[in-house]
């Protein structure tokens, strides 16, 4: 038969060519053939052994091991089996699957030992994979868990929640694209990152749940093309620059790190790498081309559940235009630069505060090409933000939390992602995306965005630049879905693509965008997301006219909103010293000290920028001289706000011993304050158990008891001598002093949106 | 935090008082002014996006229709009341006496909060409104507009269900709609234009000499941005410093008021303006100048800062920015105060306009309602004007003088009282 002829020829052919796998292969066809129905195993172990009956030696026993005549009678028995039922597809499959796992166990082996370098584990994933190439999924065995497990520690990440998440999702040749853009010292083994890690496995997971979907989403979803930097890369950077006597600065003082700083950024801006490492480099951007380039930070530490480093590593845009040397230097110097951000005052404060400060910070760097087009001279997406999977900027209990919260901007993401002062990202709470606490067309423009970011690819640089420069340009991106008109007194999206309305009477709304299925997917996005979390997430993202780009994704910090907190009645008035009634969160602090008080009303009246940039100053020295005592801060507008005639100019580290920050917003007509809600700054007071409460004392309901609050002494001066001067504008109340040693608690309950700060005794 | 309740309409009934208390009139007259005409309230159910029902309540407060049909805004506000509704509709028929305009007054509102409201709910709670309120508006018998929280969009569809159910063409029902649909050349500007007509007008009999004179404007929003261009452009003022709520700017030399507006609509603030200094709102109202706008909020002027102003003209844009005690220090002073409801009847004026255009089905182009409005304004400032010489009275008395004697005047002709 020739069907017979066929199969036993390509058997034979496969067995010359993996010979080191011929056991694998016959037990294989063994199993096929029993499991066909064509012969038993037991049938074929018999006849095996009818063919050497003479020799067998029946006192040994059933159930040792074969001898090789043993074994060579079964096979030849199966081969003669195969030749009558199989087909050569058969032999094929499982020779294929046989030698797969084989490879499989070598990658195992590969994967276990302590001292693989990365060139070794990159080639044994190059292997594996391609041994698994064009065979159908149904087909392949099952990649042992055990093995993707230790490739995500060793390339990604080794958080333990990360892995645990991770493994359901990111399979070993899922690694092999990441792999092969992968750049780091020869020999060596490093990770990628938090950020990096963040990205791939939100691609992962959203690619998993579009699978489910009946139809195609409405916008393409992709990821930009990324470069990743091993951590030992910066090792390697570090030694190769002799910048190694700068680390032990993260165990000196803050103010002597602040000082610092700026120098050692300037000595690593100077540092260089390996002529190996420049090389990959500029062969990487003579792969790339002059497309403009975002140099962000993906430490190690970073984006990890419970502790995102929002904002706290820089990312830098690179415009990559001109000559390749000049790019070149661009490049480094914008790495170095981030390398340097790993001991800049911020990180380093918040890594002591949650006891990471001896953790070997290492710094991978994800290179990634910006999402967007040229329009005009400067390059930029359409439109760009970030999404959380849980919104905590709610103005009315209609928006629930569990829908999300999009901060989408025009131009690069940037705007939505950091606080800037005096200019607005669209705020969209996802479950009603059409609405906006602003009604009259007033001001709808005035909290609209004004300014967008952008790459100069002249100046090659990053900018920021009035959104009418944009908006006004010959082709301006998506301006159908971004743009509506201001027109006699009206706020209107336009009635077809066909906008005549010059650039001063576009506002932009993004309500066309919003009236689409956009809100839609991105709820289901990030639904999806923190579903295989299991945790709230955020993701940055950006569109460049055809597809919609993960940029980024992690975890959300969140508090544990559980506890059930009751407001306390029957409190005396003069007892009251301050209620709320808006956007209130849920938690209890109980027995503070001291109360920090900036009135807004004097604040305003600070005439020069040098008085109020004081006021900053001295909440920061403040914060440190109360550090281990109770207190909470109360001041004027947006905490931390970079303009600072919104409110009081502050990093996290001027704040970060406070229990409570509270925002005063006086009111101004229909003004509702860009409160910190959503922001990096915010999140940073979510992590560090820091309350927020926004306080609207002029609304008739609340109370503030201004007698209190500017009549008690004011102990300024005692606890920092040299800040007198400020006692008119900062005052600082030592609570039982003021009151015959009472203490000030405040309760706070989410459910309600009450929160109330009273007098009592010590709990 | 005050406690005391503030009853707006109580504020109104006082104020007519001490109009009626000058104007010497009888008791039945008096009682007649002092209270509504009619009162509509009604409940407005709106059928939820996420499917529920939510039911909110409406009204329409016709005030006095002696003079013509009433007109009045609708305010969609979480705290209105029918006292606030009220009170208003008291305020729009001295308002539309005072400039001479053939309407009464009258005032609606819805309590809700629009920012609770996706746009859907809104419409099908502006159409809800006229459903049930519909059968007594008309060209010819009340004709809302926008006020508080409603946009030209919220008045296109309430005249769209209108239209649907009478099944005919109606564009007059409701002033403030879309240009496209029937709304005047000239109101985005009127209530800043129909203020500074007043102020040259105040300055012909007051004397002054506007042309190379400085204006200060308090509050940068829609009246102040175009109040600040109207008065260089019409007036040949100055404009030497602006405020908005975050702090204001100021130069002696005078700023180009046109780049002033381009850098807040750019920026969002009057703040940074170049080559200007810094300036907070109180010095602000107390600067040397020819003519002070206050545009921003109520209550701007009081006895406390009265003594400081130093405006010989102050135009109130805004509704309400000057205290009765402030009204009356400013006068002995000598400070002449153009009353809100006169200085800021451009608006309504336009309204009318609208209402003219929409019976005629014929469109004016914008120049005309611009003549047509000065003439409107001219006519009204020089009759309150020749009251206040008259009868020695602050001018926000002689311009009530004026107001209710025409309502009273309208009223006993027609045999009422």
């Amino acid at each position: 038969m020739t069907v017979t002829n066929k199969t036993l020829r390509r058997l034979r052919e496969h067995l010359r060519s993996y010979e080191g796998s011929t056991g694998k292969i016959y037990r294989g066809l063994l199993v096929l053939l029993h499991t066909r129905g064509s012969i038993t195993i037991d049938d074929i172990y018999r006849q095996a052994k009818d063919t050497l009956v003479e020799e067998i030696d029946l006192n040994r026993g059933i159930g040792k091991r074969w001898d090789s005549d043993e074994r060579d009678a079964v096979f030849s028995m199966v081969e003669h089996y195969s030749g009558r039922y199989l087909s050569p597809e058969d032999v094929d499959a499982v020779v294929l699957s046989a030698t797969k796992s084989q490879r499989a166990q070598t990658i195992e082996d590969v994967s276990s030992m302590p001292g693989a370098s990365f060139a070794l584990l990159h080639q044994k994933v190059e292997e594996f994979c391609a041994s698994r190439e064009g065979i159908p999924q149904k087909d392949l065995l099952p990649e042992p868990t055990s093995v993707r497990v230790r490739m995500i520690r060793k390339l990604i990440s080794d958080q333990l929640e990360y892995i645990g998440v991770a493994r359901h999702f990111v399979s070993v040749c899922d690694l092999l694209p990441i792999m092969r853009n992968t750049i780091g010292p020869r020999g060596g083994l490093g990770k990628i990152g938090g950020k990096a890690a963040g990205v791939i496995l939100a691609e992962k997971i959203i690619g998993e749940h579009l699978k489910t979907r009946k139809e195609e989403p409405a916008f393409e979803i992709a990821t930009p093309e990324t470069w990743f930097l091993r951590s030992d890369l910066f090792v390697d950077f570090v030694q190769q620059n002799d910048l190694m006597e700068y680390y032990d600065i993260k165990y000196k003082p803050i103010e002597e790190i602040k000082k610092a700083y700026p120098l050692i950024r300037e000595v690593f801006k100077n540092g260089n790498f390996s002529t190996y490492i420049q090389q990959q480099l500029r062969e990487l951007l003579e792969q790339i081309g002059e497309h403009p380039l975002i140099v962000r930070s993906s430490s190690l530490l970073e984006d990890n559940f419970g502790s995102a480093f929002c904002g706290k590593y820089q990312s830098i845009y690179v415009a990559n235009q001109g000559r390749l040397e000049d790019r070149l230097q661009d490049l480094v110097g914008a790495i170095a630069e981030v390398y340097a951000s790993t001991i800049s005052p911020d990180p380093i404060l918040y890594r002591s505060d949650r006891n990471l400060i001896d953790y070997d910070e290492q710094m991978g760097i994800m290179i990634q090409k910006v999402v967007g087009k040229k329009y005009g001279k400067y390059f930029l997406p359409s439109w760009a933000g970030v999404a959380f999977s849980r919104n905590e900027w709610r103005w009315t209990p209609r928006i629930k939390r569990e829908d999300g919260l999009l901060r989408i901007v025009l131009g690069l993401g940037t705007r939505a992602v950091d606080r800037v002062g005096g200019d607005y990202p669209r705020m969209v709470p996802l479950g009603m995306p059409d609405l906006r606490p602003e009604v009259s067309a007033d001001d709808v423009v005035r909290y609209s965005q004004k300014f967008v970011d952008v790459v100069d690819m002249e100046q090659n640089h990053f900018r920021t630049i009035p959104a009418r420069e944009i908006l006004g340009a010959d082709e301006p991106p998506d301006l159908f879905r971004i743009i509506s008109i201001r027109d006699h007194g009206m706020i209107q999206s336009p009635a077809t693509r066909l906008i005549n309305a010059p650039a001063t009477s576009l506002v932009v709304t993004f309500d066309g965008l919003l009236n689409g299925p956009f809100p839609a997917l991105m709820r289901e996005l990030l639904q999806s997301l923190e579903d295989a979390y299991g945790w709230p997430v955020d993701m940055e993202f950006a569109y460049d006219g055809e597809k919609l780009y993960l940029l980024q994704c992690r975890p959300q910090g969140q508090r544990d909103e559980s506890v059930e907190v009751k407001i306390p009645v029957n409190i005396p008035n003069k007892r009251k010293i301050f209620s709320a009634s808006k956007y209130v969160q849920t938690g209890k602090v109980e027995n503070i000290e001291y109360i920090i008080y900036i009135d807004p009303l004097d604040y305003d009246k600070l005439e020069t920028l040098n008085s109020k940039i004081s006021i900053g100053k001295v909440v920061g020295q403040l914060n440190h001289r109360l550090k281990g005592k109770r207190f909470i801060l109360l001041g004027p507008g947006r905490w931390g706000s970079n303009d600072i005639n919104l409110g009081v100019r502050v990093q996290y580290g001027d704040i970060n011993h406070t229990l409570a920050l509270i925002e005063m917003a006086r009111s101004q007509g229909a003004y509702t304050p860009d409160v910190s809600f959503g922001t990096h700054f915010f999140q940073d007071l979510t992590e560090a158990s820091i309350f927020y409460l926004p306080l609207y004392p002029d609304e008739e309901k609340n109370i503030f008891n201004e007698k209190f609050m500017r009549g008690a002494p004011n102990v300024l001066a005692a606890l920092l001598p040299e800040a007198a001067r400020q006692a008119n504008t900062i005052h600082v109340i030592h609570v039982p002093g003021s009151t015959r040693g009472l203490f000030l608690h405040l309760y706070m309950t989410s459910d309600k949106d009450k929160a109330l700060a009273f007098l009592g005794k010590e709990l | 935090m005050t406690t005391t309740e503030y009853n707006p309409f109580t504020v109104a009934q006082e104020q007519f008082d001490e109009a009626a208390e000058m104007l010497g009139l009888d008791e039945a007259t008096r009682e007649l002014l002092r209270w509504p005409m009619r009162e509509f309230v009604v409940s407005l159910p709106v059928r939820m996006d996420d499917g529920s029902f939510k039911v909110f309540r409406g009204y329409r407060v016709q005030y006095n229709n002696s003079r013509g049909p009433t007109k009045g805004g609708l305010r969609w506000h979480p705290d209105e009341t029918i006292d606030t509704v009220r009170a208003l509709a008291a305020w729009m028929t001295w308002k539309t006496a005072v400039v001479d305009i053939p309407l009464g007054g009258a005032k609606g509102g819805v309590t809700c909060n629009p920012k609770e409201l996706s746009r859907g709910e809104q419409e099908r709670l502006a159409r809800g409104y006229i459903r049930q309120v519909g059968a007594i508006l008309g060209v010819t018998r009340d004709v809302p507009a926008p006020d508080v929280y409603t946009t030209p969009q919220i008045m296109a569809w309430m005249m769209d269900e209108f239209e649907t159910i009478e099944k005919e063409a109606h564009p007059g029902v409701i002033t403030g709609k879309p240009i496209p649909l029937g709304g005047s050349q000239g109101r985005g500007d009127a209530t800043a234009r129909g203020g500074m007509y007043v102020t040259r007008e105040a300055a012909k009999r007051l004397e002054i000499d506007l042309n190379g004179g400085t204006a200060a404007v308090q509050g940068f929003g829609n009246a102040g941005q175009f109040g600040a261009t109207l008065a260089e452009e019409l007036l040949g003022l100055k404009v030497i410093a602006a405020s908005d709520s975050r702090g204001g700017v100021q130069n002696p030399d005078g700023m180009d008021a046109k780049a002033l507006v381009e850098h807040k609509l750019t920026t969002g603030r009057v703040e940074g303006f170049p080559g200007s200094k810094p300036i907070t709102n109180e010095e602000l109202l107390e600067l040397d100048c020819t003519v002070l706008f206050p545009a921003a909020l109520e209550n701007a002027i009081t006895a406390q800062n009265a003594p400081n102003i130093k405006a010989r003209i102050i135009c109130e844009l805004a509704n309400g920015p000057t205290t009765p005690k402030a009204d009356k220090l400013l006068h002995e002073q000598g400070n002449f105060v153009i009353p809100d409801f006169l200085a800021n009847a451009g608006g309504v004026t336009v309204s009318y306009f609208e209402q003219v255009q929409n019976t005629y089905n014929y469109y004016w182009p914008v120049e005309q309602v611009h003549e047509r409005l000065d003439e409107k304004m001219t006519k009204a400032f020089h009759d309150v004007y020749d009251m206040y010489v008259r009868e020695k009275v602050h001018p926000r008395l002689a311009a009530y003088i004026v107001a209710v004697s025409r309502v009273v005047e309208a009223v006993k002709l027609r045999g009422w009282v």
